[in-house]
């Protein structure tokens, strides 16, 4: 029996793995030229990267030494600062009375002769209640009319006149007898702007 | 298994193709590099943040530290102990007193009595009720002088004053005390509108800051007479 052996067969599927072996050389050449030229880049970046962290590393240490030597002042300007916002947060707590209280007395003054503020009651929230007490008639003519106009109730958001009585008492030491008018006040202030202190 | 893939084809291939095979292992020792680049330059990258972000925060308060340097620390020093006596760290009933004798002292205005708890202690706000008299220039200078005349700063939320009588009923004030909350992170600035709130609060207040005793040594002291042989 005669024994044949096809050479052309294993030419024929070398010639085909060459060509594959090929085509791939191509392509790890291109992917690897590809490849270099980005890790090219990475690099370059990484240089410039690290070139900016040694100049702001110095610029932090230039901060820093500034900061070291003006370590106490700054210390100052915090405990300054802070204690200065609390003052500013525990002024909101005061009701500044004065002027309020300035704003009554002015109204005792075209009966000032006897007029007295008897009792004056000021709240937080401006709400208010004053007694006012005059000797003579023609005072309490005086003080209505003041406090009837524009200039006394502008400054208030509302006032009521809640009651008003008339006090005999007798003089000791000449027995007459004197009238007292009272006149009593609630109501409540506009806000006026007195600052922060 | 096909007859081309045994030790012969292996070894014609490795003979063949030596050049594909150092190829695909230098193609992988690159990526393997790009790999650790890229790692490298994000790790970078994030230091650059930091180190930036830090850098703003440190010129912030440079910045904050220069424009603030109208006023000398010797300065800022007596504003802070001024404000430290007007709202100081923790409370103390002594202190109270005191304030509340300073006001009635620089007012005029008599206070005759209040009650005050003598375990007062911490941090916060105290009320205290008082009761006074005076006649009522007396009792607006009170008015007008509560506020800081103790060398502490005082409010005041209610009043109940009797003109016939001269007495007040009733004078809500309120003392306070809190610890400085000192914010790190913060760059504080000294501006025009605090030298101005200084100010008028120096104006107000009259407190007496404590001078350190410097001992200076004098020069004169140092000129004695030396000898080189001391026999």
């Amino acid at each position: 029996m005669t024994k044949r052996i096809n050479l052309f067969k294993v030419r024929l599927h070398q010639d085909k793995n060459a060509k594959i072996f090929q085509l791939l050389k191509l392509g790890v050449t291109v992917a690897g030229i590809a490849l270099f030229a980005v890790f090219s880049y990475i690099n370059y970046r990484n240089i410039e990267i690290n070139q900016n962290i040694r100049q702001l590393a110095a610029e932090k240490q230039n901060y820093l030494s500034y900061l070291m030597d003006n370590k106490n002042t700054e210390a100052q300007l915090r405990y300054f600062k802070s204690k200065q916002s609390q003052l500013l947060t525990y002024a909101k707590d005061d009701a500044h009375f004065l002027p309020y209280f300035k704003v009554l007395e002015e109204a005792l003054k075209p009966a000032s002769k006897s007029a007295a503020l008897e009792t004056v009651v000021i709240e937080k929230d401006r709400e208010t209640s004053f007694d006012v007490s005059l000797a003579d008639f023609n005072e309490v003519m005086a003080f209505l009319k003041y406090i009837e106009s524009a200039t006394f109730l502008d400054r208030f958001t509302n006032l009521v006149l809640s009651n008003v009585s008339l006090i005999q008492e007798t003089n000791k030491d000449d027995k007459e007898s004197v009238r007292n008018y009272k006149f009593t006040f609630k109501g409540s202030f506009k806000e006026i702007d007195a600052g922060i202190f | 298994m096909p007859e081309y893939f045994n030790t012969k084809s292996i070894g014609q291939f490795l003979k063949n193709e030596w050049t594909l095979l150092l190829m695909a292992a230098a193609f992988l020792v690159l990526v393997f590099l790009v790999i650790m680049s890229y790692r490298s330059q994000s790790d970078n990258l994030l230091k650059l943040a930091q180190m930036q972000s830090d850098i703003n925060q440190l010129k912030s308060r440079a910045s904050a530290l220069q424009q603030s340097q109208a006023v000398s620390v010797s300065e800022l020093e007596g504003a802070s102990q001024v404000l430290s006596q007007l709202v100081p760290d923790s409370e103390d009933s002594f202190s109270i007193i005191y304030a509340l004798e300073k006001i009635a002292s620089a007012s005029g205005f008599i206070i005759d009595s209040y009650s005050l708890s003598p375990k007062l202690k911490g941090m916060g706000k105290v009320t205290v009720d008082i009761r006074g008299s005076g006649d009522i220039n007396a009792f607006m200078k009170f008015l007008e002088v509560y506020k800081f005349a103790g060398s502490r700063f005082v409010t005041s939320d209610k009043m109940d004053y009797s003109g016939s009588k001269a007495v007040a009923k009733t004078i809500t004030l309120n003392f306070y005390s809190d610890k400085a909350v000192v914010d790190e992170t913060n760059s504080p600035q000294l501006t025009e509108k605090d030298i101005a709130f200084f100010n008028e609060i120096k104006s107000k207040v009259n407190i007496v800051l404590k001078e350190e005793a410097t001992q200076t040594l004098s020069t004169d002291s140092l000129n004695y007479q030396t000898v080189e042989n001391p026999f």
